[in-house]
């Protein structure tokens, strides 16, 4: 299955604002999709999908659907 | 030990100032800077004063380790009754003017009474003197200020801490400006100032702070930098600052639009980071041209901006072709989305002015806003604004709207009284998008909860600086766990304020970090468990200070509208804040009473009896 992965405010490597298609084999979950993105520190990102929060623990239990859109950033801190 | 021990007295309406010694049991129990100036606030000063009458104190206090060679030890706080708020102010700068106080041997400069003509303060070291200001730079910009100071004394490292014609007028979010762009920004500190007919304070020093283990500092020191100089923390906000943080309350949906009407704009592309770096049409030049570090710093992440110079903001004007400090996150969303422009020009234009006449860029930002709801409904024409389009959107109403509050002139008089009075001026207080007065700083706390909670119980008013709930609002945390988080991190950010050193570092640091680093410049026993307590020691200090002053649990809400109006898109979409939730929970873990009052067991517990 395809999904859209949106990468926000992240440091390069990673591309700071970008939108990509990437494919996943069908039964995938969020933590597979964000394995794939060559992450510095993947455990640290906070994730939308489809505008919902998906808490660290629980990104290996939600599985993911063709069409999702899966926003990936990190927590950083206001100033 | 890090502490000169030694204070600067200055009683305006005597004309003298006097060293005194520090009190150091005290500093024992507050540290320094915000809760050791708190401390004397409290023991100072009558908490039911109008915080525009003599009868209000005005502190600027260093920490220990402001002055030092710790990374971020350049911060002072300011702290009084607030002009915004009529609750405690505790407002934090950076720059260099906190580190050159101490240089010049002053742990705190404590300011009472009311001067009959404006006068400035002069500190050579350990000479202070108070010196007139009428005909000189009263009536002046502060960037101008600074200036005149420096050339009447013939020094161009003198430091120079100011108030613009915004504080002069009174304007309800007037702030002090030091180093041209470095601000103690919040709760209308400059105003305070301005009612004291106290212009600026200027400093230079020549000695050093002598702290008490050097070898053991110097240790302390290396090993925390060698945790935050590596750090992608860091480097993000020395790449980026804050900026970045627009881009992701747009994709979160928590980034208030259009007086908190919306949580996403549809021109953040125009106005975010990647458009701060991107090269105009006009000239090939980016709005960043450069970032730069307060005293001590090794992070870096003041921005150094150009405008465009064919905007219409600064044509004619050649003083804004320069560079000058520019936009943060704060000031981004504060001069964008939350009026709804999309102009990056207007906005740095908005944010210079801030600076050059000593506004709060949040406050203002977010009062404009109220009033661009109040004449979009009807509450307020062009009777009222002298013609001032106030429509969402113009970057025109923006460039006008600042130069008028900033002189104090026409609607700029309205616009300079903050969102709470102008809404009731006018008949709609539930469009003031303020706690206990203050305005909101860039989060909407229907989709971060834990911000909501910040924001309520923050005793400055909403602010989005006194806790950090960051990681597990976006981490989409639940509402049973928001009070614990807000509460251990509005105790751990009052010890931090109140060492000398920023908050940024705490993105790699924990208090441990601060901890060795301030047992080796004092000594005392710091441990991070130790600055824990302290820091609940000084929350309850504030809290007790606002209780006395007349606020009540009645204060520790949230506009009607976050509470009321659900989310249309976001992660929150359909969600209200659910502070009903949050503050019994928070209360309780306080050791404070269905009241929000502090029990006798919990002040007895931080030795506070």
């Amino acid at each position: 299955m395809k999904i859209i992965v949106k990468t926000v405010a992240l440091r390069p490597p990673a591309p700071p604002n970008a939108e990509r298609v990437i494919e996943l084999p069908d039964g995938a979950m969020v933590a597979d999709a964000i394995s794939q993105l060559g992450l510095a520190r993947p455990d640290s990102q906070a994730t939308l999908l489809n505008d919902e929060t998906v808490p660290a623990g629980r990104r290996a239990a939600t599985a993911l659907k063709a069409g999702d859109i899966l926003t990936v950033f990190p927590p950083i801190k206001g100033g | 030990m890090a502490w000169h021990e030694k204070i600067l007295r200055v009683d305006l309406t005597k004309g003298t100032c006097q060293a005194e010694p520090l009190n150091m049991e005290w500093a024992a129990q507050y540290i320094g800077s915000r809760g050791l100036a708190s401390k004397y606030l409290a023991a100072e000063m009558d908490p039911k004063a109008d915080p525009l009458s003599p009868g209000n104190v005005l502190i600027f206090a260093t920490g220990p380790l402001t002055g030092t060679s710790a990374a971020t030890g350049g911060r002072y706080t300011v702290v009084t009754k607030g002009a915004l708020t009529n609750a405690i102010a505790c407002s934090n700068s950076g720059g260099y003017w906190g580190g050159e106080l101490r240089l010049a041997g002053w742990d705190m400069v404590l300011v009472t009474g009311k001067s009959k003509k404006p006068v400035y303060l002069n500190i050579e070291d350990d000479k202070a003197e108070l010196l007139d200001a009428k005909g000189f730079v009263w009536g002046q910009s502060v960037w101008q200020t600074e200036a005149l100071i420096k050339e009447r004394h013939q020094d161009p490292r003198i430091r120079v801490a100011s108030i613009g014609r915004a504080g002069e007028t009174l304007a309800r979010y007037a702030c002090i400006v030091n180093d041209l762009d470095r601000a103690a920004g919040r709760s209308g500190v400059g105003a305070v100032m301005g009612s004291k007919n106290l212009k600026a304070i200027a400093v230079r020093g020549t000695s050093g702070v002598q702290v008490k283990d050097s070898d053991a500092f110097h240790a302390a020191v290396t090993a925390a930098r060698a945790k935050l100089d590596p750090s992608d923390d860091r480097a993000g906000l020395a790449a980026s600052g804050t900026i970045s943080m627009l881009d992701i309350t747009q994709s979160f949906g928590s980034l208030p639009t259009r007086n908190n009407r919306d949580v996403q704009f549809e021109g953040t592309d125009k106005i975010g980071a990647a458009a701060m770096v991107a090269k105009r049409r006009s000239d090939g030049q980016p709005n960043l041209i450069a970032n730069k570090a307060c005293f001590s710093c090794t992070i870096g992440c003041g921005r150094v901006s150009k405008m465009d110079p064919s905007h219409f903001a600064v044509k004619g004007n050649k003083r804004y072709k320069e560079a000058s400090g520019g936009l943060e996150y704060e000031s981004i969303y504060a001069l964008g989305p939350m009026v709804g422009v999309d102009d990056i020009d207007a906005a740095t234009y908005a944010n210079y002015i801030c600076n050059e006449e000593g506004m709060d860029p949040i406050s203002f930002g977010s009062t404009l806003a109220a009033a661009m709801e109040l004449y979009d409904v009807g509450a307020i024409g062009d009777k009222e604004t002298g013609g001032l389009k106030l429509e969402f959107g113009s970057a025109e109403a923006l460039v006008k709207g600042v130069e008028l509050a900033g002189l104090g002139e026409g609607f700029g008089a309205d616009l300079g009284l903050g969102a709470k009075l102008l809404c009731e001026k006018y008949g709609k207080p539930d469009l003031a998008m303020v706690v206990k007065g203050q305005e909101f700083p860039g989060y909407d706390g229907r989709s971060m909860q834990g911000m909501a909670l910040a924001y309520a119980t923050s005793n400055r008013g909403a602010c989005h600086l006194k806790a950090d709930p960051y990681g597990d609002d976006f981490d989409g945390g639940p509402i049973e766990g928001k009070a614990e988080i807000v509460y251990s991190s509005q105790n751990a950010v009052a010890a931090v304020d109140s060492s000398g050193l920023c908050l940024f570092p705490m993105a790699v640091w924990d208090l441990g970090d601060v901890a060795s680093q301030l047992e080796a410049a004092c000594g005392g026993g710091w441990t991070a468990e130790r600055l824990a307590e302290t820091g609940e020691r000084i929350w309850n200090l504030e809290r007790r200070f606002n209780l006395d002053a007349g606020l009540s649990a009645k204060d520790d809400t949230l506009p009607k509208r976050i509470l009321k109006e659900a989310l249309k898109s976001g992660s929150g979409k359909g969600k209200v804040a659910e502070l009903d939730k949050m503050l019994p929970a928070y209360y309780e873990m306080r050791g404070w009473d269905d009241e929000g009052v502090p029990t006798t067991q919990t002040l007895q517990r931080l030795s506070m009896l």
